[in-house]
């Protein structure tokens, strides 16, 4: 067991994975013994970056400061972890991509001249290499903390990649699509959360990414079929996707 | 006159509780389908009025319905005996921190299957033999004291039991079978311990005319479970498409990789591991379900195996209709219809081993 | 409740051996262990971190048997025991399973060996078997290639293999590299450069996949019967006792039922893509 030095970089993003992974590192008191917080902005004043064992990237980069900070940052770290869905895949923020720069800015500053962002919204790993991704609005804290433990013992995880459908169906939750008719973005989602939504009898609209490694295009457009015949309109459906998939939908699309 | 084993009794659809009732009083939980909520899972039962007697399931592909009426057919949910059986997510030791192994304990109380259907047993005999070396299976199957099937009068939307030949009436490995002819049952005895039970719950031995529609009524079921090619047929197709990447391609053409056909199949058992610690030395082990659509699936460190979805989707089909058969000499797909019904794309599996049937490669 | 039969043996590394870059071979300690065959693996479990099934590549009798498990740092648990295991570590194992060479059945036979990178190891105990029961054995042949020289398994043993009477050693390297005498190719290309009598040989294959299908086509090719040539297959295993499901190759459970298969056993599976 060793001691990890962590930096913690916040990008564009609401903070809510921060919360997540702070509430499960409270919780773990001994998990935080062994790590060293070399940098983080919201809980230290230090601004400098110095070489880590590990760096969590939060949020998504819609500027180039924070595309170089990035780089920095990855430069500077053995592994780097992508955290968060903004992270991951872009974000909810993405939903402004395509759209007239000007008037999306509008809409929220009275002084649009002191906003400066890239038109595009980038996840973590357009820009840099990724080593592991949690993605997921908001991230899931305790697997996280699960990796960080492991991380500690001098060991990692391979990931296992399956949609949201095998977690829901082992929590023994019966199918709100099949069952109850309503539209569900389980069946082309990552796993990870828990089955969440649907352990509440709603569908689930796909936070933690599409599971791209296997739905492409084509698969997508057979999919959004299903969903629009149990009253998802196309729009909805196109926005849950932008908000929480945007980077693999701008990816060539593969055929798995 | 003595009574004897494959004799047929018949009595009024209300002595199913005194059967029930019976099972309880020898100190059994009596698993069966059921209502919780307005779900349709399986679980525990205590009454006639439990059972989904007053239902029936209306499947297609990609859709489920349970509508209320009187003398309905229910057929089953998306769970199945396996549910039970196979626990979905378990962990199966922990270790401590000088390297001593802490096993896990799993309370299973001595049950009884009530009313699983012709491809639920048929589908438990494939896992006793695809599952003979996993202990926490076998224990678990070691504690079934009864299984007491319902044979299918008629067959629901998705169902092609009649074509693989594992329904709709049973021929072996139950205690009692019993078959719903409105407010008569007819029962039929396959084993010793299944005499004993009828005869406690007082059946009367089954008139010719009672006999006479069971027979009817069993014969146009079958006819209509039959809904695929025989299954000798499909297999000797699915042989011949196997190398035709094609054909998989086009099969799997709106799979999403979902996995909810695995996970709803009666006969699917594979499983993953994880792996968990704590800082204190602490650690354990946790096996889940694993289906093979899943991306992972046919991946190792390096590389991997079947990387492509039509891969991992025609080992599934191939898996059951070929495999199982050369692993364990049974048909590996009992013809359910769950994972047609359970499909949230409503990909029809009948209609992918029909079309094998006669496919030409391009 | 437990599945019992996964529960591990503990053992104690007592050496560890560098072999090539990422490969080390792990001498570990069990008591009561019992005694494997030539071509038979371990499934090793790393305390919280999971378990990766290994080939056996030496073993030692005893009352304290001795394995030797020759590891690649590829995944995240063979990552985990390249960087933080060493003397003294505690390992679980189970084992031995599977269906290892054999070697027993083919008395008598010309004995051609071919191995490739990493492939190596579960035919290192067989090799051993041979030079051990020499009188039981006709011509044998080794066939070994790697990337590299660096990257030859027990290059520490060579010496000893070329002391084995009536054998012909070759091995074979991918990239060009200064200093080195032997062939540079794939090591199937050396199958053209041995004399071996077909009707009397038997062949045992381990390396990547594809490898292994060239070398057996070869050899079919070359007239020995496709119930002579053996190839060790690799898959997704992970319980080793064949519950899990996940390294069946068509009906075959690679961990019960192999891993070393006949070609006439294996090839209607191994020649679709994607099977």
């Amino acid at each position: 067991m060793r001691k990890l030095s962590v930096s913690v970089l916040k990008l564009t993003s609401c903070s809510g994975c921060l919360n997540e992974v702070l509430y499960s590192l409270v919780a773990r008191a001994e998990l935080l013994r062994y790590l060293n917080i070399s940098y983080f902005t919201e809980l230290q004043d230090s601004n400098a970056i110095e070489d880590v064992d590990v760096a969590i990237v939060e949020g998504s980069i819609v500027n180039s400061e924070q595309e170089e900070l990035v780089k920095q940052v990855r430069e500077k770290s053995r592994v780097l972890i992508a955290l968060g869905t903004c992270a991951v895949f872009g974000g909810v923020q993405s939903l402004r991509a395509g759209e007239d720069l000007r008037t999306v800015v509008l809409a929220s500053y009275p002084n649009p001249d002191h906003i400066k962002v890239l038109p595009e919204v980038k996840s973590v790993d357009s820009v840099v290499n990724v080593d592991y991704r949690f993605s997921g609005c908001p991230a899931n804290g305790e697997a996280l903390a699960r990796f960080l433990v492991k991380l500690v013992m001098g060991g990692s995880e391979s990931p296992i990649v399956e949609s949201l459908c095998s977690e829901c169906k082992r929590k023994g939750i019966l199918c709100v699509t099949v069952f109850d008719g309503k539209p569900c973005l389980g069946p082309i989602t990552l796993s990870g959360c828990g089955a969440l939504c649907p352990s509440f009898r709603r569908g689930c609209y796909g936070c933690y990414g599409l599971n791209a490694l296997i739905v492409d295009r084509e698969k997508l457009e057979e999919f959004s079929k299903v969903v629009e015949r149990l009253g998802m309109s196309r729009e909805d459906f196109m926005a849950m996707l932008k908000a929480f998939s945007y980077s693999s939908l701008t990816k060539s699309s593969s055929s798995r | 006159m003595s009574r004897m084993l494959g004799e047929y009794f018949e009595g009024s659809v209300l002595l199913l509780e005194n059967l029930i009732l019976a099972l309880k009083e020898q100190g059994l939980r009596v698993l069966s389908y059921k209502l919780e909520g307005d779900l349709p899972v399986i679980g525990e039962v205590s009454r006639l009025s439990d059972l989904l007697i007053d239902y029936t399931d209306i499947q297609s592909p990609g859709s489920y319905r349970l509508a209320k009426e009187v003398k309905g057919v229910f057929r089953h949910t998306q769970y199945s005996p396996k549910h039970l059986l196979h626990y979905p997510t378990q962990v199966i030791y922990e270790i401590s921190d000088d390297f001593e192994i802490i096993r896990t304990k799993d309370d299973f109380p001595p049950s009884v299957l009530f009313g699983i259907k012709p491809c639920d047993l048929a589908a438990i005999e494939v896992l006793d033999k695809v599952l003979e070396r996993d202990d926490v299976y076998q224990a678990r199957r070691a504690r079934i004291e009864y299984i007491v099937v319902e044979e299918c009068v008629e067959p629901g939307g998705t169902c092609f039991c009649g074509s693989i030949g594992t329904g709709p009436a049973v021929a072996k490995g139950y205690d009692i079978a019993y078959a719903r002819l409105g407010d008569q049952v007819l029962f039929k005895v396959g084993s010793e311990k299944g005499l004993k039970l009828v005869e406690k719950v007082g059946l009367t031995p089954a008139s010719d005319e009672t006999l006479r529609r069971y027979n009817e009524a069993l014969n146009e079921a079958r006819r209509k479970a039959s809904r695929i090619p025989p299954f000798n047929v499909v297999v000797r197709a699915l042989e011949d498409v196997a190398v035709a990447e094609g054909f998989w391609r086009e099969a799997s053409a709106r799979c999403v990789g979902c996995t909810n056909c695995n996970m709803v199949c009666p006969t699917c058992f594979c499983t993953e591991f994880s792996d968990y610690a704590d800082l204190s030395g602490k650690a354990w082990r946790e096996r889940h379900w694993f289906g093979c659509l899943s991306f992972t699936y046919g991946q190792v460190a390096g590389q991997h195996f079947r990387p492509e979805l039509f891969m991992r989707y025609r080992h599934f089909v191939l898996h059951k209709f070929l495999f199982y058969q050369r692993q364990v000499g049974l048909p590996g797909c009992v013809g359910c219809g769950r994972c047609i019904t359970w499909c949230p794309m409503g990909i029809d599996l009948r209609e992918v081993v029909s079309r094998a049937v006669g496919y030409v490669g391009r | 409740m437990s599945v019992d039969k996964l529960i591990p043996m503990k053992g104690r590394v007592t050496k560890v051996v560098d072999e090539a870059p990422l490969v080390r071979t792990y001498h570990i300690v069990v008591n009561g262990f019992p005694t494997p065959l030539p071509g038979q693996f371990d499934v090793l479990y790393v305390k919280g971190m999971g378990e990766v099934v290994i080939s056996i590549s030496n073993y030692a009798a005893g009352d304290r048997s001795l394995v030797e498990h020759t590891v690649r740092a590829v995944g995240a648990v063979t990552n985990y025991i390249y960087t933080n295991v060493g003397v003294g570590s505690y390992l679980g194992i189970r084992g031995p399973y599977g269906r290892g060479w054999p070697i027993r059945e083919f008395e008598g036979h010309d004995v051609l060996v071919i191995g490739g990178g990493i492939g190596l190891a579960p035919l290192r105990a067989l090799i051993k078997h041979i030079a051990e029961n020499r009188s039981l054995y006709g011509h044998f042949i080794l066939l070994y290639g790697a990337r590299r020289p660096v990257d030859m398994l027990f290059k520490y043993e060579y010496e000893e293999y070329s002391k084995i009477p009536n054998s012909t050693i070759l091995f074979s390297i991918d990239i060009p590299h200064t200093g080195w005498k032997g062939y540079v190719g794939f090591v199937t290309d050396l199958i053209d450069r041995v004399k071996f009598n077909p009707q009397n040989t038997v062949a045992f294959v381990c390396g990547p996949e594809v490898m292994m299908k060239v070398a057996a086509d070869k050899l079919v090719k070359k007239g020995v019967k496709e119930d002579r040539v053996f190839l060790s297959l690799e898959r997704r295993c992970r319980c080793g006792i064949g519950i899990c499901g996940t390294c069946q190759l068509g009906h075959y459970f690679i961990c019960k039922d192999g891993p070393v298969f006949s070609y006439q056993d294996v090839k209607q599976y191994v020649t679709v893509r994607g099977l």
